[in-house]
């Protein structure tokens, strides 16, 4: 297994409050690392210090993340900037503050592949179709002129997924990714992130509270609760031997016929 | 006894003409008919945009129908007297999933759940401060939460909140609309075991509206499963699904154990 990304005890503060307490994690290459946790326990912060993009207020105190033999803390703002969307790519939780509302979604995919390749017109239609297509939403071509505004949550949050996936990263993270969506558009989503680290080889955080969702995809699990990594394990070992008491109480609260 | 008769409804949306666009009608439920009984939980199953929460608010009157009627105890809702209406409205309640929204933020938990015993009973103060006190403690909620604004309460307690509002002039029906949806796992499991405690000590009848079968199938005596406005499967607790419809809701079930996943690519 080769290592992507890797975490070191990283600690990051709000004023005096630890917001994450030495986390310690590893993504492996074509594998799906799923982090889970209640809300608050400090999921979306990891996923924004792996990005660079913590709020002004949160201090990173200790701790390291390794992308490329480098650390991403020490990496200048403007090659960040470029591994932004090119290297890591994020998918956010919500659709309906993530999008530009008075940009179409072709200029939405304009500008993100314009950022990182030399591209022309027609090359981004086809690539934009193309990913659009992939995660199953109905008539790409017509699509690509809609306003965000005119779209459903669900249908968004594929159009986010899309132009994430318009862009061969080699780590995508995805933040409750289909908490807004259906069952069955839920259940298509996660065979779509099968397929991709499968083809692709990337690596895929996947941050959700859904423990069905940890069981359809995930190849290890880490557990968070209050900004710590309380268990981290293979997804087997996660639900035959949990050790932590949270962990036994999570896995008790699944819904049993 | 039978509570709810919903007979043939049928809806459209209208969409006006504007400039050279010609008006369009969208159909968004077409001869729905269904009924329930008193302390009965029915479950309305079906994928985004398939009438569910539509056909949620024309039960509760929200929404006015294109065609058809709703029985609630024998009265046609959309039929009566704003005089008869009010004696409904306090036997039919609702709550929706996206709670936060259905708060006035700048009122505490208290006024909130006081506010339908303002509207209905003739409470003294102190009446109504026991009631709500004994409200809170029916959803499990600590009583110093009552001081708060909704905006300093997780998800869980706003639904809650939500839910001691819905419960505070003992109706007889309850719609939950996606109520649990936004919820993590531990409070889901929470909120749906408190909500079969008080149907049993109340004697409450629900319609839960939701697209995860799983929590449905747990919560419900009957299942109705619902596609493009059709109502095209009814079936009870335990029974298998044959409807194409049906089938891949229930084909989308995520496992409760990486064992049982579906197809992998590789490995």
């Amino acid at each position: 297994m080769e290592k992507v990304l890797e975490v070191k005890d990283l600690t990051v503060k709000i004023g005096e409050k630890n917001i994450l307490t030495s986390i310690n994690m590893t993504a492996y290459k074509g594998r799906v690392l799923g982090i889970i946790g209640e809300s608050g326990s400090g999921k979306t912060m990891l996923c924004h210090a792996i990005m660079q993009s913590l709020p002004a207020a949160a201090k990173v105190t200790q701790g390291q993340i390794i992308y490329q033999q480098e650390n991403l803390f020490n990496v200048s703002a403007s090659k960040m900037r470029a591994y932004r969307g090119r290297h890591l790519s994020m998918i956010m939780q919500n659709p309906s503050t993530a999008f530009d509302r008075i940009q179409t979604i072709e200029s939405h995919f304009r500008e993100s592949l314009k950022a990182h390749f030399v591209v022309t017109k027609k090359e981004i239609r086809q690539i934009a179709i193309d990913a659009m297509y992939k995660v199953n939403l109905p008539n790409p071509e017509k699509l690509l002129h809609y306003y965000p505004f005119q779209l459903s949550g669900g249908m968004l949050q594929r159009v986010m997924i899309a132009l994430s996936l318009a862009i061969l990263a080699s780590i995508y993270i995805a933040d409750e990714p289909t908490t807004a969506l259906d069952t069955v558009n839920q259940k298509q989503i996660l065979t779509l992130f099968d397929r991709i680290r499968s083809e692709t080889e990337a690596a895929i955080i996947l941050v959700t509270h859904d423990l069905g969702v940890i069981a359809e995809l995930a190849d290890d699990v880490a557990v968070m609760y209050q900004g710590e990594i309380i268990e981290h394990a293979n997804v087997y070992d996660f639900f035959d031997a949990p050790q932590h008491p949270y962990t036994k109480k999570l896995l008790q609260s699944r819904i049993m016929f | 006894m039978t509570l709810l008769e919903v007979k043939n409804i049928e809806m459209q949306y209208a969409q006006r003409p504007f400039m050279f666009k010609r008006g369009q009608e969208t159909p968004v439920l077409q001869g729905v008919t269904f009924s329930l009984q008193e302390g009965e939980c029915l479950g309305i199953v079906g994928q985004s945009g398939s009438g569910k929460s539509t056909l949620g608010r024309i039960i509760l009157g929200i929404e006015r129908p294109t065609k058809g009627e709703v029985l609630f105890q024998g009265i046609n809702l959309y039929e009566t007297t704003s005089k008869h209406k009010k004696i409904i409205r306090r036997d039919l309640q609702a709550v929706f999933q996206n709670s936060y929204h259905s708060f006035n933020p700048k009122q505490t938990v208290f006024d909130i759940v006081e506010e339908p015993l303002l509207n209905f009973e003739q409470f003294s103060k102190t009446e109504r401060q026991h009631k709500v006190r004994e409200l809170l403690d029916c959803v499990e909620l600590e009583r110093t939460i009552a001081q708060k604004k909704t905006s300093q309460l997780s998800g869980g307690q706003q639904q809650r909140v939500n839910i001691a509002r819905a419960l505070a002039l003992n109706p007889k029906l309850i719609v939950l609309d996606e109520a649990i949806s936004s919820l993590d796992m531990i409070l889901q499991k929470h909120i749906i075991h408190l909500l079969q405690t008080l149907q049993k000590d109340m004697q409450l009848a629900y319609i839960f509206i939701s697209h995860d079968l799983q929590a449905t199938r747990y919560m419900s005596d009957r299942i109705v499963v619902m596609e493009h406005g059709q109502l095209v499967e009814e079936i009870g607790k335990d029974e298998a699904y044959k409807h194409p419809a049906s089938l891949e809701l229930y084909n989308a079930i995520l496992p409760s154990h990486p064992r049982e996943r579906t197809k992998k690519f590789f490995r």
